[in-house]
Formats: C-alpha cells, structure tokens, sequence
C-alpha cells in the first residue's frame, strides 16, 4: 500500500466543508460588534484629550494614548479608597449570601416543615417590590440603627434582602436536585443534619455557589441606589459607581474622557471574576434552569 | 448476636399503611430477602430497620436491643442503595473510609480495613477514582465495600442489583453470595426480582400491600405456597391456575375445571361441592408422547404459541377456552395450531380456597 492511499480519504466518503463553521464564525463577529463596541469606545476615550472625544470625524482611537488621565482619576478624588470600598463591600456580600442563601436553600429543599411552602412562596414574593419602593423605609430604618452615612446598611441589606433571594432559590433548585440516598448514606454513616449540609450537600454545591457568588458581586459592584441614599455626600465612603458621577466640571457637565478612564478601571473586577469562574457560572445557571 | 426482629410493626403514611402489623425474626448470620412487587412495603420495612423511617407503632429489634428511638449511625448496621449513593466528590477510598473516619476510626485501622475490602471487591487500582470515572458494576461494588468496611453487625440491602444490566445482575448476584459466605453476617435484602430471591436467600420473606404473606425457603415458597399470591410470584413463568368446582364422592372428589376432572383425593373430600382454585407449575405439565401417563392426568389441548428458549420449549395451551403455560424438552415435535396430548402430574396439583384465596392441604 502507497504512503498516499493510507492518507487519502475513502472513496465514497463525504469531506466535511469549513465554509459552514467560517460562515458561522462571520455572522458571531459581526453580532458581536454592538456588545464590543461600547466597551472599546469607553477604554479608548478614557486615553483621549478632553476634546478628542468630541472630534469630528469620531475616532475610534486616541491619536495619542494619554496615561495622564488615569493619575487624574486618582487626583479628582479619592478613587483609590471608593475602590477598595467596593470590593471590601462585594466580598462580604458574597461571603455573607453564600452563607444566608445556602443554609436558607437548604431548609426549603430538604426540612420538611409546616407551611413550607407558603413561606417559600412569600419569601419569593420579596422579588416582586423594586427596591425603590423600599429605599424609603429602608432610609428610615438605618437612620433609627444609627447606621446613616457607615457601610453597614450596604452590607447588611443585600444580604438578607432581594439580591439574597434570587441566591437562596437557587440553591434551593440545586439542592432538590440531590437524590436523597445520599443523606440517607451519609446518616448511616453518622452525620447529622448540619454535618450533612457540611460535608455532603456544600460540597456539591460548588457550581450552585459559584453563580451565586458571580450574580451577588455583580450586584453589589453595580449597586448604585443604595450607596446613594445611604453614604451621600462623603467621597471617602463612596463606592466606584457614585464615585463615577463625580468627575464633573465647575457647571455639573461630565468630564467624558476621565470619567471613562475611571469606568474603565471599574471594570476590571468584574472581568477577573468572570475570567476565573465563567466555566462555574455557565454551569450554574443551566443547572438551576433544568431544575426549575 | 444480632438477630433482627420486627414485632407487630406498623407504618402509616397518611390513610396509607405502607407496613401493616409486620412480625418476623431473622436469624444471626441468616440472609433473609424481602420480596414482592413494587409499593408492597418491603423497603419502607427496610428503611425502619435502618432508622429512616420511624415506624408508626410497633418494636424493630437488633440483638436484644429494641432499637425504636436509636439513630442510623447507632444500630450497627450498614446499608447498599440501589442507585449506591456513593458520595460524588470524594474518592473511592474516601467512600469507604468515610463512615469509619466519622466514627473515629484510627487512621492505620481505616487504612487496613480499606486495603482489605478493596482486595475482597478487586477495587485496589480504583481507590483513587471518583465515582463517576467507575462503570456501573464497579459503583455496585463500592457500595457494597463501603458497608462491609463498616463492619456492621446487620448488612441492609435496597434493591442492589437493580441498575446492573443482567449479565453483570448474574455475576454480582453469585458475587453477593460469596461476600455473605465469608463475612458470615446477618443481611437482609429487597428485591423485587423473585429469581433473585430463590437463588440468593436461605430464605425468603414475601409481602403484599404491607403485609407478610409467607417466609420460608425457598423449596417452601415454591412447593407450599400459603395462598393464591404466593403461589403466583414465584417461580417463573408463573404457576397455572384453573377455576374449578369439587365433585364426586367422598374419595373420589375431584376439580371440574370444566376440560378435565382432575382427582384430588382425600383432601378434598369436606369441598365437594364448593368452588376452588387448582394450580399447577408449567414444569408439571408433561408430553405424553414422552412420557408415561402413570400418575399423571392426561389432557388433549391445542398448541397456540411455541417459545424456544434453546435448553427448553415454553408451550401456551389451550383446552375448551382456557390457556396455561407448559415447559417441555427443547427437541419436542410440534407447532402453533397442532394438537398435543399433555399430562397434569397429579402429584404435584395445589388447590386453593377461591373465597379466601388460602391454600388448602
């Protein structure tokens, strides 16, 4: 047998054409171009002088790359501190729902208890209000704790409010899931309800968590109401999205390119996140969508 | 010691009693199945030994101890799920350490008693693996070392074999019996697989809508069935069973089944006149062309199917309008719509009260 008879195709079978996947991979570029637009628009303004932003024709890139303007970020105000406040604010809330939501999940899958499912439905019913309708009693409620103008309505709210509902439902989806031999096992085996929670249905979790964590620091990273209400006025206890509505000159206009180099570092949080947990988060969601 | 008893045991869920009034002690070291179709209570009783359920009334005993308000981990028992239930984020060696390690094992011990499980269950070069890299056979088989590791004083067994396909549902099955052999332990085990009950048991304990009907060996369920249900469930194919109504006199009372008279002898002499049921197993229904007719009834019948089974042929019958199964020799000469001179091996003719369905010695 020749060298060519051994590498050519059969006679008689089909060679598979690239022109589908090329054309395919076509028509996901171009869809791509209204979500990528935006965000390249906003780096490459943060690099431009005040008046390039403007430039007609636009340009979509800066005739030269001004790393000045990140100092200005960081010179206009404390951007820096309001930074570190975000992510300080982001962690617990995520450290705080992961616990809230998985032992409350838990409860509603797997303890049977009387009502059950009417308080599920009550507790789910907390989506339904927007929180502009609660930003006012909420204000009344903190400033009563005392708790005006400190961080802790910003961690302690989300965490049993409706940011920690979404999270709660679904664990709960996640942890129907687990087929009940397996805490049957593990009671045989000699752990309790909380040691099963533990060492069994934790550690399953992980996907579940993960989402959970992702949706809970996008959130809390994107907040923007409550900060308002609750830190106003006080630049060193800001968070970056108020922190984002202060580059504004003397008449109150934005100062577009400074305000988008400030975005543009606001971003790369969220980037880092979805970078190390984008496999868990995908899996998350379709989990808890099978399981609905 | 540890014999099991379940004394007067009830269980309701709801206005469904799942166990009603279960009474029967297992034997140390015995291998006891449990049997019957779905929904018939076998593994609720299980799961109350185990302490997963609580029964509604009644006492469950391990040993001497009454074991009614202990929890799983403290009745010294060890049980195989049927989906396993190995635990999917630890290692097969973790699964059988697991138990052991929350008992405060020391860890030299856990580490002996695993090395020792996995060389009985052949699982040395697995211990490493998570349970979804293991084929459904070698699952079984952790599941199964996780409980021996334990080494418990009652092995509990929920339908083990059930996900197996049926040549490894074989080979496990005699593997099963192996490991009871050598750790010599009380077992109890669920199936709903009559096949499974008469090859694995020493003996057998057959339930029906919650409530025992009959345990004995297996040779008792087959050759004395207490009663219609029994009779029916095992063996396979099922046992024939034919209406009749006892005629003649005192010692010649025989059951009109309406094709044939079938004598009954002695036994059935205060029934004349009343309606019962016969049964036959198809083992006993015999070629007449092959055998002789002594002892035997001889019945001419219509063949309607023929199934080869290579060691045998099954044949369904038909004799004025009923039909009933025959297992004959593989070389036997005949054909659907031929006509077959057969005989009902009078020895061997159950009969059944039809009104209370109990049988009749």
């Amino acid at each position: 047998m020749s060298a060519e008879s051994v590498v050519s195709p059969l006679p008689g079978r089909r060679v598979r054409s690239r022109w589908p996947a090329i054309g395919l991979t076509g028509v996901l570029i171009v869809l791509a171009i209204p979500l990528i637009f935006p965000l390249w628009w906003m780096i490459s303004a943060g690099f431009m002088g005040a008046h390039e932003v403007f430039a007609y024709p636009p340009r979509f890139a800066p005739e030269t790359w001004r790393l000045d303007n990140i100092d200005e970020v960081f010179a206009r105000q404390p951007f820096g501190r309001q930074f570190v406040n975000s992510v300080y604010i982001a962690a617990l809330n995520v450290g705080g729902t992961i616990v809230v939501s998985s032992l409350a999940g838990y409860a509603f899958a797997r303890i049977p208890f009387p009502g059950r499912t009417v308080v599920f439905v009550l507790f789910l019913s907390a989506l339904l209000m927007p929180l502009e309708v609660l930003i006012i009693p909420l204000y009344i409620l903190m400033k009563e704790l005392g708790w005006l103008g400190t961080h802790v309505p910003l961690i302690v709210e989300p965490i049993f409010g409706a940011p920690a509902v979404v999270a709660t439902f679904v664990m709960r989806q996640h942890f129907l899931s687990l087929p009940i031999e397996l805490e049957d096992a593990a009671r045989i085996d000699g752990l309790g309800r909380l040691g099963i929670f533990r060492h069994i249905a934790l550690p399953l979790a992980k996907p579940a968590l993960a989402t959970i964590a992702i949706l809970t620091f996008l959130a809390s990273w994107n907040s923007f109401l409550e900060p308002l209400v609750f830190v106003a006025g006080v630049p060193e206890l800001m968070t970056v999205p108020i922190g984002l509505t202060q580059y504004v000159e003397v008449y109150g206009e934005p100062i577009w390119n400074i305000q988008m180099a400030a975005s543009s570092l606001s971003v790369v949080p969220i980037l880092v996140v979805f970078v190390f947990a984008q496999r868990h988060f995908v899996r998350g969601i379709s989990r808890a969508g099978i399981q609905g | 010691m540890a014999t099991v008893t379940f004394d007067h045991v009830f269980k309701r869920f709801g206005d469904v009693v799942a166990v009603n009034d279960l009474s029967l002690q297992v034997r140390d070291g015995e291998f006891l199945v449990l049997v019957g179709p779905s929904g018939c209570g076998k593994t609720t009783a299980l799961r109350m030994l185990a302490g997963l359920e609580e029964q509604t009334s009644g006492d469950i005993l391990i040993g001497d101890r009454k074991v009614n308000d202990v929890a799983p981990k403290d009745r010294d028992i060890a049980m195989v799920f049927q989906n396993y239930a190995l635990y999917p984020h630890m290692s097969v060696y973790d699964n059988i350490a697991f138990g052991l390690k929350l008992r405060g094992t020391p860890k030299a011990e856990i580490e002996r008693r695993v090395k020792d499980v996995a060389g009985i269950l052949g699982l040395g070069e697995l211990l490493h693996r998570k349970p979804k890299e293991l084929s459904g056979g070698q699952r079984q088989r952790v599941a199964v070392g996780r409980a021996i590791a334990r080494e418990p004083a009652v092995f509990l067994m929920d339908e083990p074999l059930s996900n197996l396909d049926a040549k490894l549902r074989i080979q496990t099955r005699a593997e099963l019996g192996k490991i009871h052999q050598r750790v010599g332990k009380t077992t109890i085990y669920v199936t709903h697989d009559q096949v499974e009950a008469m090859t694995m048991g020493d003996r057998i304990a057959v339930m029906k809508d919650g409530v025992l009907q009959q345990i004995g060996t297996p040779q008792d369920l087959h050759d004395r069935p207490v009663n219609l249900f029994v009779a029916g469930f095992i063996g396979s194919p099922s046992m024939n069973f034919f209406s009749a109504r006892v005629t003649g006199a005192p010692g010649e009372a025989a059951g009109d089944t309406g094709f044939a008279k079938v004598p009954l002898g002695h036994r059935a002499d205060p029934l004349v006149g009343r309606d019962v049921v016969l049964g036959l197993r198809p083992e006993d229904i015999h070629d007449l062309s092959r055998q002789p007719q002594d002892g035997r009834l001889p019945v001419e019948t219509k063949v309607e199917v023929v199934e080869y089974l290579g060691n045998e042929l099954q044949l369904y019958l038909a004799a004025d309008g009923q039909t009933f199964v025959a297992r004959v020799a593989a070389d036997t000469q005949t054909q659907p719509g031929a006509a077959l001179r057969v005989g009902f091996d009078l020895r061997k003719v159950q009969l059944f009260d039809k009104a209370t369905e109990e049988a009749i010695r």
